[in-house]
């Protein structure tokens, strides 16, 4: 088991030790602004810092490359339930006093917010907590009794419901004595079931489930039937759906339901604000949603847009259509949703809260469709591995920082919306040539994409 | 005999292996095999044709267009297969095969449906619950229905049962027999590159050490076995002569036909000398020992 926890070490401790500094800086912030809210932070870093990390290896072949290994399954279910969920939140944990306690010794008249640190930690370890049932009972499908199919069904929904009720609602938990009771409550529930899943781990249901169906037998049917050159079957008779095909098949299949999934979201985070209420101003509490729903989409869709098309880039690459043309259309795939979900939330806005609120949100829209373009170019050019997803990641925190010196550097509250749309532009345009040429010169931009992180059992990036 | 794929000079440098300078000719309505180690070169190759990468120098054309210049009619004339493409994005095969259909105005809708019958394929299936020899077979159809004039594989034949291996050939022949088509194929499976592939190519080390008709090729070389006489040794055989193994008296080696090695061998006073036909994946082997031994 202590091999397996170290390995499991050995190839995520550049994503841990990330998360780790990111921790400390939280614990720092806290520290520095007690009151502010640090919950969804502290969520999107346990998200990444647990079981999702497992998903990568076994979505990679992991499983049955372990599975001849003399170890038993209960083994390797200890051993990952260890490496995703305690271990983390302890190391996380120790980051986050350790950020607030060196804040305090920088400033020696603050005082330690030791509640919301505990908080924090606690919340950290019921969210890493419940990444691992809901990984490990996906293994198991809706098989076996009635009572079984029930179980399996409920910890998946409920472990579900724990990840997006989180994103959208956990922000502000920890002076919320309800909201704080439902997250230790189903979290701590859900952090023992995983225990339990690990316990009665299936390794061989596991690698069936992540291999996928096997063909079937083809005993019958194998015998060697050759196929005449002009073949005697009339265009009628194709079993694919006629109409357009190529880039437009590409863009119209996949930005539409991007855009649609995209605005659910959107839709759904704002009602759950107006819903819960705000104890900050309007504009205040405008600009935040602003800025959040347009970095948690361009994060979204390149996780789940662009990563999963950059698998078939060799594919895209053999077909007849110039390499500007393709640079092209990896970034509409990216933009496009972005520029209509923008323009859409703005007109929203506008409707129901006014011009300056509509301005807000295309303002900080606009702005996300720098990093997103750039994203675009560095996916391409780096392929995949460790560096490209260290890059992208910094890239995606980077931008929000950056956003906000420039507003302090300016001395203005919100970038006007012809800076941002100039910005926007410039790397655009950037992107675009950056991705032609490594479209044309990367090598490796062709090789090793055997995954990626839009590919999740439940289906989101396929 | 037009050529399909003319290659010259082609280099191209990486931190730990280099290629080249190949010339790599191709003729018209052949079936020419890619062959060589792991590492020799061979996805390279055939990524620089496709322009997945920059070459350093020299020049490749397909068809007389310029794979720089000219890239996108190369690959409207071209098509590329290989279990290195993924197509899960797409989810099904049904809209694998449209995307790809969109793209080529020849598309053989017709030929498209007997190839998913042949190889066993349905457009409502899965694309990530295939196994890997149903999706080398989604590949090769995507690249075949399109009745491309030229026809890159990349080791097509991984993955696949010996009745699918059959199955591949025999549409690879059928696509040649017109003569209007060529296809260039990489693999590492020699027996049957040698019953299918009229021309050869031997990659090693980023070098064609060999290039020509497969009869010729493997016709070109012997295993020769000979004695010597009380224990003496051969003293610097020349080029067309590669000793394999000795004991004592007793010696085997690769002979090269054209380059006078037998007659060299019968001034060195050498007996019993029996010459044996090699097959291409013994033939492979030995000029592979060859280089290892030295």
């Amino acid at each position: 088991m202590t091999r397996v926890l170290l390995d499991y070490f050995r190839r995520w401790w550049w994503v841990l030790a990330l998360a780790a500094l990111l921790e400390f800086r939280l614990g720092w912030s806290i520290a520095n602004r007690p009151q502010e809210p640090f919950e969804f932070w502290a969520f999107m870093l346990s998200l990444w810092a647990g079981a999702n990390l497992l998903l990568f290896d076994f979505k990679r072949g992991a499983l049955r490359a372990v599975a001849a290994l003399p170890l038993t399954s209960r083994q390797f279910g200890r051993g990952w339930w260890l490496a995703t969920v305690p271990l983390p939140a302890i190391g996380l944990a120790a980051m986050l006093f350790l950020g607030a306690g060196a804040f305090c010794q920088v400033h020696p008249n603050r005082a330690l917010p030791t509640a919301s640190l505990t908080l924090g930690s606690l919340f950290t370890l019921v969210w890493l907590g419940n990444g691992f049932p809901m990984i490990f009972a996906a293994t198991r499908r809706l098989a076996g009794s009635v009572w079984q199919m029930t179980c399996t069904f409920f910890l998946s929904a409920l472990s579900i419901l724990m990840l997006f009720g989180s994103m959208l609602w956990a922000q502000g938990a920890s002076s919320s004595p309800s909201k704080c009771a439902l997250l230790l409550g189903i979290g701590g529930f859900l952090t023992l079931v995983g225990w339990v899943e690990a316990e009665r781990f299936d390794l061989g249901q596991a690698v069936q489930y992540f291999r996928g169906r096997p063909e079937p037998p083809a005993l019958w049917r194998n015998r060697f039937r050759s196929t005449p050159l002009e073949a005697k079957i009339t265009a009628s008779q194709l079993p694919v759906e006629p109409g357009y095909g190529g880039v437009p098949f590409l863009l119209l299949s996949r930005v539409p339901r991007m855009f649609g999934l995209l605005a659910a979201m959107s839709a759904l985070t704002a009602l759950l604000w107006v819903w819960r209420g705000s104890a900050i101003p309007e504009q205040t509490a405008v600009v935040i949603f602003a800025g959040s729903s347009s970095m948690m989409s361009w994060g979204f869709m390149l996780v789940f847009q662009l990563l999963p098309v950059l698998r078939q880039l060799r594919l895209l690459r053999t077909m007849p259509i110039s390499v500007m043309r393709l640079s092209g259309t990896l970034m509409a795939l990216m933009l496009v949703p972005l520029i209509a979900l923008g323009a859409v939330s703005a007109a929203v806005a506008a409707v129901a809260l006014g011009t300056p609120a509509a301005l807000t949100f295309l303002s900080d829209y606009t702005f996300a469709l720098a990093p997103a373009a750039l994203c675009v170019f560095l996916a391409v050019w780096l392929g995949e591995g460790k560096l490209a997803y260290a890059v992208l990641l910094v890239v995606f925190f980077g931008s929000q920082q950056v956003q906000l010196r420039l507003q302090s550097f300016l001395h203005i509250p919100e970038l006007p919306l012809g800076l941002v749309s100039a910005i926007a532009a410039i790397c655009i345009l950037l992107a675009l040539l950056l991705t032609s040429r490594a479209l044309r010169h990367s090598g490796h931009a062709y090789h090793g994409r055997t995954t990626s992180p839009g590919d999740y059992p439940f289906g989101l990036g396929s | 005999m037009t050529n399909a794929i003319e290659i010259r000079g082609l280099t191209k440098r990486f931190p730990h292996f280099a290629l080249g300078p190949v010339d790599l000719t191709v003729p018209s309505g052949a079936i020419y095999g890619l062959i060589g180690p792991n590492g020799a070169g061979k996805t390279t190759t055939i990524d620089l044709i496709l322009g997945m990468s920059r070459n350093d120098e020299g020049t490749i054309q397909v068809l007389g267009f310029d794979h720089r210049t000219q890239a996108v009619q190369l690959k409207e004339h071209t098509a590329y297969a290989s279990p290195e493409l993924n197509f899960q994005v797409w989810g099904k095969i049904g809209k694998a095969i449209r995307f790809v259909r969109g793209f080529y105005p020849g598309w053989d809708d017709a030929y498209c449906t007997a190839l998913l019958k042949a190889f066993h394929l349905s457009a409502s299936d899965r694309i990530a619950t295939l196994s890997a020899g149903a999706k080398t077979k989604l590949c090769l159809l995507l690249a075949l229905a399109r009745r491309p004039e030229v026809l890159l594989l990349d080791e097509p034949l991984s993955g696949l049962d010996a009745v699918s291996k059959q199955q591949l050939f025999s549409e690879l022949l059928k696509a040649v027999e017109d003569g209007q088509r060529t296809v260039l194929i990489s693999s590492h499976n020699l027996s049957d590159l040698e019953r299918f592939a009229d021309h050869i190519g031997l990659l090693k080390d980023g070098n064609l050490l060999l290039e020509g008709r497969t009869d010729h090729v493997v016709e070109r070389y012997r295993l020769a076995e000979f004695f010597t006489r009380n224990g003496a040794t051969l003293q610097t055989p020349p080029p067309g002569l590669i000793i394999l193994k000795w004991n004592e008296n007793r010696w085997r080696a690769l002979l090269d036909q054209q380059s006078g090695a037998e007659e060299w061998l019968q001034t060195q006073g050498v007996h019993n000398v029996s010459l044996t036909r090699l097959t291409l994946e013994e033939l492979f082997v030995a000029l592979f020992k060859e280089e290892e031994g030295q």
